[in-house]
C-alpha cells in the first residue's frame, strides 16, 4: 500500500461524492449503506495494509509528494502525505473507530427518508476524508485541508436536522467558534512560512530541533499560535462552548466526531509540533494550563447534567483537557495515548447512550430513566467497562493513559519542570480532583440510566427493547478495547522492565532530541523514584474508587436522590452556577455578539447611511442644486439688469486690465 | 476709392451666392407664394452652392486691401457655418409648416445673418468685423420675434435687440479707442503694436475690454449671459440653433484672432487672469444653473453658457494648439447642439409652450430614433467618451495642460462632472420613466429625424475617429499663427 | 490572424450589437439566441489567448498597433500580460453565462437589454487590453454608459437613483484621471520631445515625476487621480457606498457583470497604472491603501452581517472580499500580489454565481428580503447544495478557490505587515459569520413561510448557468497553478519596477 497514501482517504472522499448522487436520485437505503460503509471499510483495510508494509521497512518517515498545490513567490506548499509512527497511530484509531461507528449508523439512522440517509453517509464519509487527510497530511496546510474539512462535516453533521432550527443554529455556532481557533492556525502557518521558508513538518522540525536558539522566538509564536487552533478545534477553555452544543447531531455524530477522532485533532497537533513547545516553555505552560484547568471546569459542568449527552459532551471537554495537560508537562507519548484510549471508551459509551436514547425513543433525560439494566443488558456491560476505563480504574484503558498523564504532571512539578514547578504542581492537584468528579459524574450517569427502576413513562417502558446487532456490535467491540487497549501502554517501569510499553516505543522517533539543550528540555525522566510511582497510583486509584463511592451513595438505593437534593438545597448559588454552566454563553453573548451586532447596526445606520450618504453625498448633490436655485435668480427676465450687467462687466474688466 | 479686383469678388463667392439666394427668396416670396413649399429647398441649394464655392476657388488669403483673409482658416470657419445653416434650414422647414409660419423672409434672414458670420469671420480688419457683426446681429433681431403670435417670441426679439444693440454700441466704441491708440483698425498692424509694447497701455487695455465686452454678448459669456435663456426658450427653435452656433463661432474666432494678434497670453497676466476668471465663471454658472431647469431649451442655454466657458479656456492658450482647440471644439459644440436642437423640434408640442423635460418621459421607445440622437448629443454634451464633445474637451484641457494651466484643466473636468447631472436628466426621463398620462402630441417629421440622426452621426464617428477635423484645424490655425 | 486577434475580439462584441440592430424587437428569442451564439463564440476564441499565451514571457503578448491619432502620438494599442490574461479569460467565460441566466426573464426591450450588454462587453475588454490611455479611459468610460442603462432600464424600484448615482459615483473619479493623463502626456514630452500617451512610453517616463515637496507634487497629486478613480470603482471604503444600491437595483445581469468584470478594473487599474507607473509615489501611498484595505475588509463584513436584504449582504461582502485583494497589492510581495489576481478571478467567480443564485429564487419568489426565506433545502435540496459550495468558497473553505486567494494574499503580507494580516482574519472570521448565518436563515429551519411551499428546485438551464463557475470554483481550489502560472513572470515584472 505505500506509495499510494493517497488512496486511503480518496476512497472515503469518492463515497461521499457516491452518496450525494444516490440521495439526488432517492437511492434505497441498501445501495448507500454498500457505498458509505463499504468505502469507509476499503479505506480501513487499506491503511492496515499500509501500516504492515509501513512495520515491515526500515524508513521512519515516508513522504509522498503529488503536486505542487500552491506556489507563488515564498509560498511553496506540495499536496503530500505521510506516514510516521504519530500519523500511523492516528490513521489505526481513526479507521478503526469510524468504520464501526459507520456500521453502529445503519441501525441507527435506519428511520431516516432515503435522502436524509444519503445526506448522512455522504456527509460522514467526507468526514473520514478530511480527518484522514488531517492526520496523513505532510505539511501545515495539507492538515489545515483536513482540519478545516472536519469543521464543515461538523457543522453540516449537527445541523443534520436542518429544519429544526437549534441543530441549525448549532452547527453555526460550532464552525465560527472553530473558526475563531482556525484563524490562530492559519496565522501560525503563515509565521511557519516566514520563519522556515516551509511548511513541511519533515523540514520546520529538525530545523527548530537543531537551532533552538535561532529559533526559539518563533516556536514560542508559533506554539501559542497553533495552540489558539487546538483551544478552538479541541473545545478548551475559553472556545469548548461549541461542543456541548454540537450534540444537537445524531448521537452516532458524536460519538465519532464530537468524542473519538475530530476534537482530539488539537492534540494531535500539539504532539506533532511538540518541537516546537519543547522549545518553548512559555507555550508549553500555556497548554498545560488551559488543559488542567479544562479538565477540572468541564468536570463540575458535568457533575449535574440531567441530559445524558450532555453529560457525555463535557467529559469529553474533560478529558481532552487531561490530554492537554499531558502535552503541557511534555508527556507527549502520553497524551497521544490517552487519546487513543478515549477514543475507544468514549465512543463506547457514546454509542451505549445512544442505543439508550434509541430505546426510550429519543428521550434524553436521566432523570426519566432507569433500570435499563434488566432491558439492554449488552448496552450495560459495554457502558459499564467504559465508565470503569474513564474512570481511571486499574486494568481498564483509561487507567493506563490518564495515570501516567498525572504521573508526569507530579514528575513535572517535583523536577521544577521549566521553572514553574509550583504551576505544575498546582496542576497535578486539580487533575486529581479531576479524577474524582470524573468518576463519581460516570457512575452518576450508571446509576440513574442503569439501575434502579424506570421513571419514564409505562408507554416508553413497554417499547424498550435492546437494539440491533448492527449497534450492539460495535459496542461490544469498543466496550473490549476499553478493557484491553490500555495495555499497549503498559507501564513496565513500575514492574522495573521498561520497553513493555509498546506505544511509548513506538513514538519516541516523533519526540526529536533537540540539539544543544540550552531551553529546559521537557523530558525531566524519573525525577522521582519507583515507590513514589506506586503511590501515585495508589492515590489516582483511591480517588477514582471515592468517587464511585459517593456516587452509589447519592444515586442508588433507598435515599437516592435525596443527598443531592439536600447538598444542592445547602449551597444553591454552586448548585445554580453549575446547572448555568457558569452562565459562559451568557456572557460571550453580552460581551461579544450584542456589541458587534451593535457595531454592525451603526456601521451601516450611521456610517454609511447617514454620514456618507445623506450628508457628503447627496449632501453635495443637494447644495449643488441650491446654489442652482438661489443663482437662476440672476436671469431676472428684466432686460434693463442684462444690460446693467454688461456694461458694468465691461468696465470692471476695463479697470482691471487697465 | 476702392475698386474690387476679379480676385476680390471671387474670394467672396460663398458669400454674394448667398445674397443673390437670400434676395431671390423675398422676390419669388413676393410674386409666387404657392412655392412656399419649396423655399427650404432652395436656400438649401444656396447653400450648397456655397459651399461649393469655398471650395472650388482656391484661397488667395489677403482681399479687398488687406481686410479680408480668405485663407484655410476662414475657409475652415465658413465651411462649419455653412454647415450649422444646413441643419437649421432642414429643421427649420417642417417647424415653419407646423407653425404656419413658412415665408421667403425667414430663409432670407437665416442667408443674411450667416454672410454676416462669414465676412465677421474671416475679416481682419475691425471695419469689416463690425459690419459683419450688424449683417449678423440685425436679422436675428428680427428671427427671434418670428413666431408673431407667440408673446414669448416676440419678447425674446426684443430682449435680443435691446442688450444686442447696447453690446454693439460697446464694440464700435471699443473700435474707436484701439484706432486712437494704434492709429490702425487693422488687427495685424493692432496686434504687432501691441505685441512689441510688452503691455497694455490704458486705451488699448479700455478698448479691448470694450470688445471682449461686445462679444462676451455674442458668446453669452458670464455675465454678459443673462439674455440667452430667455431667448433660447422664446425664439423659434431653428433660430435657437442657429443663434446657438454660428454667432458664437464667429465672435470666438475674432477674439481668437485679437487675443493671438496681441500675444495676450505673455504680455498681459491680467489678461489671464481675467479671461481665466470670464471662463471658470461661465462654466460654473452654466452648469450650475442648468441642473435646476425644467425646460429643455432653457436648460441648453446654460449648458451653452458653460461650454463657451470651456471654449473660453482654448482661447487664453491661444497659439497653435490653443487655436485650433478652438476650432475643433466649435465643430463639436455645433454637431452636439444641432443635433439636440433639431430633436427638440421635433420632440415639442406648441412652440410657445416652454419645453418642459418631463414631457419628454417614455419617448425613449416612442421615438426611438430621435431620442438616441438626442441622448447621443447629451452624452457628448457631458464630455462621455466615445463622443466629439469628449474628443473636444480633451483637445481643449490638453492644450491647456500643456501650457500649465493644469487648474484650469481640473475646473474644467469638474464642471463636465456637473453636467453630467442635468444631461442625465433628460436620458433617464426618456428612457426610465413612463409615458405621462397625458401623453404629448409631437409629430414626426422624417427631415428633422433625418438632420438629428446625421448630427449625432457625426458625433459618433467624428468621436471615434477625430483625426480629420484635428488636421483640418491645424492646417488652418496654422496661417494664424505663422 | 494571431497579431490581430485582440483588437478583433474586444470589438467582436459591438459587431454582434450591429447584428442586432435590423433585427425586429419582438423577435425576443432571435436576439437571445443571436447573442448568446455570439458570446459563446467569443468566448470560444478568447481562449486561443490562453492557448497562444507564452507564461514565461513577461512582456506584453498579442500586440496589436493601429495608427489612430497621430498629431498626438495616440494609437490603437492594445497588449495582453499575464494578468489581464486572467480577467479577459473571465469577462469572456461571463458573457454567455449572463445571457443564458437572462434567458427567461420576462422582461421589456430585450433587443435593447443585448444590445447595451453587448457594448458593455467591449468596454470592459477593451479596459483590460489597452496600452494607450487615450483609449483605456475612453474604454473605461464606455462602460459607464451601458451599465447605466441597464440598471436605470431594467432595475429594480430605486433603479433611476441607483443608475445616477453610479454614473456620477464612477466619474467623479474618472475626470481627474483624465487631467493626469494629460499631465502625463505633456511629462513625456518634456522629458523626450516627443507627443505620447502610450502605456509603454509612460513606464519609462512617468515613474521620473518628483514626489518631493510636499503634498503638491506632481508625482503624489497624479497618483492620487488616478487611485480615486480606481478606488471609487474596486470600491474602497468610504467610495463604496454607490455599490449596495447599483447592486440591489441593478438586474442580474447588472449585477454579475458589475461585481465579476467592473470592480476588477479598479484593482487592475492600481496594478497596471499605479503600481507600475508611479512606484515612488506607491510607496508613500502605501500605509494609506493598506490602512483602507483593513478596514474595508472589517467594515463591509460588518455591514454585511446586518442586511435583510440578499443581494446588499452580497454586494457589502464585496467590499470585503475586494479589501483583501488591495491588501494583497499593498503589499506588494510577490505572493501577495499573485494572490490578490487570483481573489479578483476568484471573487469575479463566487459573487458572480452568489449573483446568479439569488437572481433564481428571485425569479421564482420577486422578493429578496432574507425574512422571506427560511427552510428552502426542504423544497430545494439541489439548489442550496450549490449555494453552499458557492457559499464556502466565498468564505474561504480550503479546497475551494477563495482559500487559495486568501492564503496567498494573507501568507504574502504577513512578511511586511503581519499586523494588517491579523486584522483581515478578523474579517475571515466575520465572513464566516454573515455568509453562514444568511444560509441558515434562507435555508435551514422550518419552511414557514407559505408561499415558499411550492418553489421548482434548479432547472436544467439555471444548472448549466452556474456549472461552469462551479468547475471553476473547485478547479482553482485544487490545483490553482493553473492560473498562478502565466500571472506569475508579468507580476515579478511589475513588482520589480
Amino acid at each position: 500500500m505505500l506509495g499510494s497514501l493517497w488512496l486511503i482517504p480518496i476512497i472515503c472522499l469518492a463515497g461521499a461524492v457516491f452518496n450525494l448522487a444516490l440521495g439526488i436520485v432517492r437511492a434505497p437505503k441498501s445501495a448507500v449503506t454498500l457505498v458509505g460503509v463499504g468505502s469507509v471499510g476499503a479505506s480501513t483495510i487499506a491503511t492496515y495494509a499500509a501500516l504492515w508494509d509501513y512495520l515491515h521497512q526500515p524508513a521512519e518517515v515516508i513522504v509522498e509528494p503529488y503536486f505542487t498545490w500552491i506556489s507563488a513567490g515564498v509560498v511553496n506548499v506540495n499536496a503530500s502525505l505521510q506516514l510516521d509512527p504519530l500519523s500511523a497511530v492516528m490513521t489505526a484509531f481513526v479507521t478503526l473507530v469510524g468504520f464501526l461507528i459507520h456500521v453502529y449508523s445503519i441501525g441507527y439512522m435506519h428511520s431516516e427518508t432515503d435522502a436524509g440517509y444519503a445526506r448522512y453517509f455522504a456527509y460522514l464519509n467526507l468526514f473520514m476524508f478530511s480527518m484522514l487527510l488531517l492526520v496523513l497530511g505532510s505539511n501545515l496546510p495539507v492538515m489545515f485541508v483536513g482540519w478545516e474539512g472536519v469543521g464543515l462535516c461538523s457543522y453540516l453533521l449537527i445541523g443534520y436536522y436542518y429544519d429544526k432550527e437549534w441543530c441549525a443554529a448549532a452547527g453555526k455556532k460550532a464552525f465560527i467558534v472553530n473558526r475563531i481557533g482556525d484563524l490562530g492556525f492559519l496565522l501560525a502557518i503563515f509565521a511557519t512560512i516566514a520563519w522556515f521558508h516551509s511548511t513541511e513538518f519533515t523540514v520546520i522540525f529538525p530545523a527548530a530541533a537543531e537551532h533552538p536558539d535561532q529559533f526559539a522566538g518563533a516556536a514560542t509564536i508559533i506554539g501559542l499560535l497553533l495552540f489558539v487552533g487546538a483551544i478552538g478545534k479541541s473545545a478548551q477553555i475559553p472556545l469548548y462552548v461549541w461542543l456541548p452544543d454540537a450534540m444537537a447531531g445524531p448521537t452516532p455524530v458524536s460519538a465519532l466526531i464530537h468524542a473519538a477522532t475530530m476534537v482530539t485533532a488539537g492534540v494531535y497537533m500539539v504532539v506533532r509540533a511538540n518541537v516546537f513547545y519543547r522549545l518553548s516553555p512559555t507555550a508549553m505552560l500555556a497548554v498545560a494550563i488551559v488543559g488542567g484547568v479544562t479538565a477540572i471546569f468541564a468536570a463540575t459542568i458535568g457533575l449535574v447534567q440531567n441530559d445524558i449527552k450532555k453529560v457525555l459532551a463535557y467529559s469529553t471537554v474533560s478529558q481532552l483537557g487531561y490530554m492537554f495537560l499531558g502535552a503541557g508537562v511534555g508527556a507527549f507519548v502520553a497524551a497521544i495515548f490517552h487519546v487513543v484510549t478515549h477514543a475507544f471508551f468514549k465512543a463506547c459509551l457514546f454509542l451505549g447512550s445512544g442505543s439508550v436514547i434509541h430505546a426510550c425513543g429519543g428521550e434524553q433525560d436521566m432523570r426519566t430513566m432507569g433500570g435499563l439494566r434488566k432491558h439492554m443488558p449488552i448496552t450495560y456491560w459495554t457502558f459499564l467497562a467504559a465508565t470503569l476505563a474513564i474512570s481511571g480504574i486499574p486494568i481498564f484503558a483509561g487507567f493506563f493513559s490518564k495515570d501516567e498523564i498525572l504521573a508526569k504532571a507530579y514528575e513535572a512539578g517535583a523536577a521544577n519542570l521549566n521553572g514553574f514547578g509550583a504551576t505544575y504542581q498546582l496542576l497535578w492537584y486539580l487533575g486529581l480532583a479531576g479524577a474524582l468528579l470524573t468518576a463519581f459524574y460516570m457512575f452518576r450517569v450508571v446509576y440513574m440510566t442503569f439501575h434502579g427502576s424506570f421513571r419514564g413513562s409505562e408507554e416508553t417502558e413497554r417499547h424498550l427493547h435492546e437494539s440491533p446487532p448492527s449497534m450492539t456490535g460495535p459496542l461490544v467491540i469498543l466496550g473490549f478495547l476499553s478493557i484491553v487497549g490500555g495495555f499497549f501502554g503498559f507501564p513496565g517501569q513500575l514492574f522495573g522492565m521498561s520497553g513493555l510499553n509498546l506505544i511509548e516505543r513506538f513514538l519516541h522517533p516523533i519526540i526529536l532530541p533537540i540539539a544543544a539543550a540550552t531551553h529546559g528540555a521537557a523530558h525531566a525522566e524519573h525525577a522521582v523514584g519507583l515507590e513514589t510511582e506506586w503511590l501515585l497510583v495508589a492515590v489516582s486509584v483511591g480517588v477514582a474508587v471515592l468517587g464511585i463511592v459517593i456516587a452509589r451513595r447519592f444515586y442508588l438505593g433507598p435515599k437516592a436522590f435525596v443527598l443531592p437534593r439536600r447538598l444542592a438545597e445547602r449551597l444553591p448559588m454552586v448548585h445554580k452556577m453549575l446547572l448555568g454552566k457558569y452562565w459562559v454563553d451568557e456572557m460571550y453573548h453580552v460581551l461579544i455578539v450584542a456589541p458587534v451586532h451593535r457595531m454592525a447596526m451603526i456601521c451601516w445606520k450611521v456610517i454609511d447611511e447617514l454620514i456618507i450618504d445623506t450628508l457628503f453625498v447627496n449632501g453635495a448633490a443637494f447644495s449643488v442644486e441650491l446654489t442652482g436655485d438661489l443663482l437662476r435668480f440672476t436671469t431676472t427676465g428684466n432686460v434693463r439688469n442684462y444690460v446693467l450687467a454688461v456694461a458694468l462687466a465691461i468696465f470692471a474688466l476695463a479697470t482691471f486690465l487697465w | 476709392m476702392l475698386t474690387p479686383t476679379h480676385a476680390d469678388l471671387v474670394a467672396i463667392a460663398p458669400e454674394i451666392i448667398l445674397t443673390i439666394t437670400a434676395g431671390l427668396l423675398l422676390i419669388v416670396e413676393a410674386f409666387l407664394p404657392g412655392l412656399r413649399r419649396h423655399f427650404s429647398g432652395l436656400a438649401m441649394v444656396g447653400v450648397l452652392a456655397a459651399i461649393w464655392a469655398r471650395l472650388h476657388f482656391e484661397l488667395p488669403g489677403a482681399v479687398w486691401a488687406g481686410m479680408m483673409q480668405i485663407d484655410e482658416l476662414a475657409a475652415f470657419v465658413d465651411i462649419y457655418i455653412l454647415v450649422a445653416v444646413i441643419f437649421t434650414i432642414a429643421m427649420a422647414g417642417p417647424f415653419l409648416r407646423r407653425t404656419e409660419t413658412e415665408v421667403g423672409e425667414f430663409y432670407a434672414l437665416i442667408l443674411l445673418a450667416t454672410v454676416g458670420a462669414m465676412v465677421m469671420a474671416s475679416s481682419v480688419n475691425l471695419l469689416p468685423i463690425f459690419l459683419g457683426l450688424e449683417l449678423l446681429s440685425i436679422p436675428l433681431y428680427v428671427l427671434n420675434a418670428f413666431l408673431r403670435r407667440s408673446q414669448v417670441s416676440v419678447e425674446a426679439g426684443l430682449k435680443y435687440f435691446v442688450v444686442g444693440a447696447v453690446a454693439s454700441a460697446f464694440l464700435v466704441y471699443g473700435i474707436a479707442l484701439l484706432y486712437g491708440a494704434t492709429a490702425s483698425t487693422d488687427l495685424a498692424v493692432i496686434g504687432s503694436q501691441v505685441a512689441s509694447s510688452g503691455q497694455l497701455n490704458p486705451l488699448v487695455a479700455i478698448g479691448l475690454a470694450m470688445i471682449v465686452g461686445g462679444l462676451a454678448f455674442k458668446l453669452a459669456l458670464v455675465p454678459c449671459h443673462a439674455w440667452a435663456p430667455d431667448v433660447y426658450q422664446g425664439g423659434p427653435t431653428p433660430v435657437t440653433a442657429f443663434l446657438a452656433v454660428v454667432p458664437k463661432g464667429a465672435a470666438l474666432i475674432v477674439l481668437l484672432r485679437l487675443a493671438d494678434g496681441m500675444d495676450l497670453l505673455h504680455i498681459s497676466p491680467q489678461w489671464v487672469a481675467a479671461a481665466a476668471g470670464i471662463a471658470v465663471a461661465s462654466q460654473t454658472l452654466g452648469n450650475i444653473v442648468a441642473i435646476v431647469q425644467s425646460d429643455v431649451k432653457r436648460m441648453l442655454a446654460y449648458s451653452g453658457i458653460a461650454h463657451m466657458g470651456y471654449a473660453m479656456v482654448a482661447v487664453i492658450v491661444a497659439g497653435a494648439d490653443g487655436g485650433a482647440a478652438v476650432l475643433v471644439y466649435l465643430v463639436a459644440y455645433t454637431l452636439m447642439n444641432m443635433g439636440a436642437f433639431a430633436s427638440i423640434a421635433m420632440l415639442s408640442e406648441r412652440e410657445d409652450r416652454p419645453h418642459f423635460i418631463n414631457d419628454l418621459r417614455g419617448q425613449g421607445y416612442k421615438r426611438p430614433i430621435v431620442a438616441l440622437a438626442l441622448t447621443t448629443c447629451l452624452f457628448s454634451l457631458a464630455g462621455v467618451p466615445p463622443f466629439i464633445g469628449f474628443t473636444a474637451k480633451f483637445v481643449v484641457f490638453r492644450a491647456a495642460v500643456n501650457e500649465g494651466f493644469v487648474w484650469l484643466a481640473v475646473i474644467g473636468v469638474v464642471n463636465s462632472l456637473v453636467s453630467a447631472f442635468y444631461y442625465l436628466r433628460v436620458v433617464y426621463a426618456m428612457y426610465m420613466q413612463p409615458l405621462p398620462r397625458r401623453e404629448p402630441k409631437f409629430q414626426f417629421s422624417f427631415q428633422i429625424a433625418t438632420a438629428a440622426a446625421v448630427a449625432a452621426l457625426g458625433v459618433l464617428i467624428l468621436g471615434i475617429y477625430p483625426t480629420p477635423i484635428l488636421e483640418a484645424a491645424q492646417t488652418a490655425i496654422l496661417v494664424l499663427v505663422r | 490572424m494571431d497579431q490581430h486577434l485582440l483588437f478583433l475580439l474586444t470589438l467582436s462584441p459591438t459587431i454582434f450589437a450591429i447584428l442586432l440592430l435590423p433585427i425586429p424587437k419582438h423577435w425576443k428569442r432571435v436576439h437571445r439566441v443571436v447573442t448568446l451564439i455570439g458570446s459563446t463564440v467569443i468566448f470560444a476564441v478568447s481562449t486561443r489567448l490562453w492557448t497562444g499565451f507564452n507564461p514565461d514571457n513577461p512582456a506584453f503578448q498579442f500586440v496589436d498597433q493601429h495608427q489612430w491619432i497621430p498629431q498626438f502620438g495616440i494609437s490603437i494599442h492594445v497588449g495582453l500580460d499575464g494578468i489581464s490574461l486572467l480577467l479577459v479569460l473571465l469577462t469572456t467565460l461571463l458573457l454567455p453565462v449572463v445571457v443564458l441566466a437572462a434567458w427567461s426573464l420576462n422582461i421589456e426591450h430585450i433587443k435593447s437589454l443585448h444590445i447595451t450588454f453587448l457594448l458593455l462587453a467591449t468596454g470592459m475588454m477593451g479596459t483590460f487590453v489597452s496600452l494607450d490611455l487615450f483609449l483605456f479611459y475612453i474604454f473605461w468610460e464606455i462602460t459607464l454608459i451601458p451599465m447605466y442603462f441597464i440598471i436605470g432600464v431594467w432595475g429594480g424600484p430605486r433603479r433611476i437613483y441607483a443608475a445616477v448615482k453610479f454614473f456620477i459615483f464612477t466619474m467623479v473619479g474618472s475626470v481627474l484621471m483624465l487631467v493626469a493623463i494629460l499631465y502625463l502626456g505633456w511629462f513625456h514630452h518634456q522629458q523626450t520631445g516627443v507627443w505620447s500617451y502610450d502605456y509603454l512610453d509612460f513606464l519609462q517616463t512617468a515613474p521620473l515625476l518628483s514626489v518631493s515637496g510636499g503634498w503638491l507634487a506632481p508625482g503624489l497629486l497624479v497618483f492620487a487621480a488616478f487611485a480615486l478613480a480606481f478606488a471609487i470603482k474596486v470600491p474602497i471604503f468610504p467610495f463604496h457606498t454607490w455599490l449596495p444600491d447599483a447592486h440591489v437595483e441593478a438586474p442580474t445581469t447588472g449585477s454579475v457583470l458589475l461585481a465579476g468584470v467592473l470592480l476588477k478594473m479598479g484593482a487592475y487599474g492600481f496594478m497596471r497604472f499605479n503600481r507600475a507607473l508611479l512606484p515612488d509615489a506607491w510607496d508613500i501611498f502605501v500605509p494609506l491603501i493598506l490602512a483602507l484595505a483593513v478596514i474595508g475588509i472589517i467594515y463591509g463584513a460588518l455591514v454585511a452581517m446586518v442586511q435583510p436584504d440578499v443581494k446588499k449582504l452580497v454586494a457589502y461582502s464585496s467590499v470585503s472580499h475586494m479589501g483583501f485583494v488591495m491588501l494583497g497589492l499593498a503589499a506588494g510581495t510577490q505572493a501577495s500580489t499573485q494572490g490578490a489576481v487570483l481573489q479578483m478571478v476568484n471573487h469575479g467567480l463566487t459573487t458572480g454565481a452568489l449573483f446568479l443564485l439569488v437572481g433564481m429564487i428571485y425569479e421564482r419568489t420577486y422578493t429578496r428580503l432574507i425574512a422571506d426565506f427560511g427552510g428552502l433545502a426542504t423544497v430545494m435540496p439541489v439548489y442550496t447544495g450549490i449555494f453552499l459550495v458557492v457559499t464556502l468558497g466565498s468564505i474561504g473553505l480550503p479546497g475551494l478557490n477563495g482559500f487559495v486567494g486568501e492564503f496567498l494574499i494573507l501568507a504574502g503580507a504577513w512578511q511586511n505587515y503581519p499586523l494588517a494580516v491579523v486584522l483581515a482574519g478578523l474579517g475571515i472570521i466575520l465572513g464566516a459569520v454573515y455568509m453562514l448565518w444568511m444560509v441558515q436563515r434562507i435555508f435551514w429551519g422550518p419552511l414557514d413561510n407559505p408561499k415558499n411551499e411550492g418553489l421548482s428546485d434548479i432547472r436544467f438551464r439555471e444548472l448549466m448557468v452556474v456549472a461552469p463557475l462551479l468547475v471553476l470554483i473547485v478547479w482553482i481550489g485544487i490545483y490553482p497553478t493553473t492560473f498562478l502560472n502565466p500571472m506569475e513572470a508579468a507580476v515579478r515584472l511589475l513588482l520589480a519596477r
